[in-house]
């Protein structure tokens, strides 16, 4: 389905409906550009933006996978995947047209499997990239046993370093939210020096 | 003296935490002489023991390519044979030989051990046997690097498939020694003698830079109890068994009920998990199974952290009907 939902963004399909006077000079776009796809992550907040003319607009209307947004809002997604935005506009006419963008979104944290804390500058801290739109985050290490051994709100600067504890693999319970929105990661970091 | 010794067990057991390389068996009783090389002269009866243990945890991550999450399962594995033989019983002495084999497999690390085990059992008196041993154990340990990803301040998210797999061999040998008195029973075990650590590559950006060196586990210490119900043929067995490493203990507490034909337990792994110990015992085989369930936050995360544990022993020449203090 998604595909097809493709197609018809990258052509800039215009519907066309039958009370549209073919002497006026529609314009509808849904995004900056004709071959529109916006690409975000998880949680962060994306701004639709349309444009409309060529007659007096009654209303302006934003419909991702079949959910109504305000035209010009703020829309936070919260699973990855391929979404499709269609922008409907209806003139003073009766003219109706609509055009859509594909929003592509990914998973907002990039965490690693293995750090290396030997003082080279390079992965010497459990860093986890995105984790900044989240300050709330918190991070939990268990040793291979099951017994905790760290538990702290997840700051870049101050990311666990493993101080004090062998090479070999961990697990950690990562629990970050937003607005409303929270998730819990479990995952396994290995120790290296 | 007994009770000073239980004492001391305890308090040490609740001073334990911190991590460690391996997962050790809740039914560690069973492949003592792993650690303890002077268990094999303790054996009433020549055995072949075989035990596997699985752990599951279900590891997140995500995607380098899409930068989508997707979960997998990982399984850290340990598969144990070990054949235990009394060579020789004469003027209070026992001779014992063994052997072992061990593989531990956690993604991207991997451990086989092989050793051999010689133990030397002397009985004092009626109610008192002492016994010390050797061992000699090669440990082939390997790091796969395909599965590693890092991610450094500047560059994206990159797999370190450069660093290949990493190998290393080495010898350790052991020493251990036990006491056993009617009710009891002490075993201490000092790891590595030479203190020869294992070595793991120091990992600077995406390149192996030379090698570091990695304390394995150093001591073992074991204390058994066992007394009999009255008029019945079942016996308690309590036991306590703890793992010291460099800056870390592990330790396990366990308590057996059993007879000539089966047995169960619960055993506590401090700070992190129950086990459940069932056996059944006939003709010289042993089937024993336990399954531990996770006391950690971790447990919310659907069957992470449940381990299940399998042994299946075999006495060669049975010469006791009775549960031996050993659990």
């Amino acid at each position: 389905m998604k595909y097809l939902f493709l197609v018809l963004a990258l052509f800039n399909f215009y519907i066309i409906q039958a009370q549209c006077d073919p002497n006026k000079n529609y314009n509808v776009e849904a995004g900056d550009s004709i071959f529109s796809v916006v690409e975000s992550r998880v949680g962060i907040d994306i701004e639709l933006n349309g444009i409309a003319s060529g007659s007096a607009v009654i209303y302006e209307e934003w419909f991702v996978d079949g959910f109504k947004y305000l035209n010009n809002s703020k829309l936070t997604l919260y699973r990855e995947g391929s979404y499709t935005a269609v922008f409907t506009v209806m003139f003073e006419d009766g003219c109706e047209l609509k055009d859509s963008i594909l929003i592509k979104i990914s998973y907002p944290l990039d965490i690693p499997n293995a750090f290396s804390p030997n003082g080279d500058g390079t992965n010497d801290r459990f860093i986890i990239r995105g984790l900044s739109d989240f300050p709330n985050a918190v991070l939990s290490i268990y040793d291979v046993t099951g017994v905790k051994i760290y538990d702290k709100k997840y700051k870049d600067e101050n990311a666990w370093d493993g101080e004090g504890f062998a090479p070999g693999n961990y697990t950690y319970i990562l629990k970050f939210n937003k607005s409303g929105w929270s998730e819990s990661l479990v995952g396994t970091i290995t120790l290296f020096r | 003296m007994k009770k000073a010794l239980i004492f001391i067990v305890t308090l040490i057991h609740f001073f334990s935490g911190k991590a460690q390389l391996d997962i050790p068996f809740n039914q560690v009783a069973n492949m003592l002489e792993f650690y303890n090389p002077a268990l094999v002269a303790e054996k009433e009866h020549s055995q072949i023991l075989i035990g596997y243990k699985s752990l599951v945890a279900q590891n997140s991550a995500v995607d380098v390519n899409s930068n989508y999450i997707f979960y997998e399962k990982v399984s850290p594995r340990i598969g144990y044979l070990s054949g235990s033989f009394i060579l020789k019983e004469k003027n209070n002495k026992t001779h014992g030989l063994g052997a072992y084999i061990r593989q531990y497999t956690y993604r991207p690390f991997s451990k086989l051990s092989a050793g051999i085990n010689y133990g030397l059992g002397i009985q004092l008196n009626e109610k008192t046997k002492i016994g010390m041993g050797v061992s000699l154990k090669l440990i082939s340990s390997s790091i796969n690097f395909d599965y590693v990803r890092f991610i450094d301040d500047f560059s994206e998210p990159l797999r370190a498939t450069n660093l290949g797999t990493h190998r290393s061999t080495w010898l350790e040998p052991n020493i251990g020694v036990y006491l056993n008195k009617k009710r009891y029973e002490l075993g201490v075990s000092l790891l590595n003698i030479l203190q020869k650590n294992s070595s793991l590559p120091i990992v600077s950006g995406f390149e192996a830079a030379g090698n570091t060196s990695y304390n394995p586990d150093r001591l073992h210490l074991y204390f058994n109890y066992s007394f009999d119900i009255d008029s019945s043929d079942f016996k308690i067995i309590t036991g306590t068994q703890l793992i010291l490493y460099p800056s870390n203990v592990s330790s396990i507490l366990t308590v057996n009920v059993e007879n000539k034909y089966a047995g169960l337990g619960i055993a506590y792994r401090h700070l992190s998990g129950i086990s459940f110990l069932a056996s059944i015992k006939a003709k010289g085989l042993k089937f024993s199974y336990s399954y531990e369930v996770i006391t950690t936050d971790l447990k919310s995360f659907g069957n992470y952290g449940l381990s299940q544990e399998l042994f299946i022993s075999y006495s060669l020449n049975k010469k006791k009907t009775t549960p031996s203090t050993s659990l």
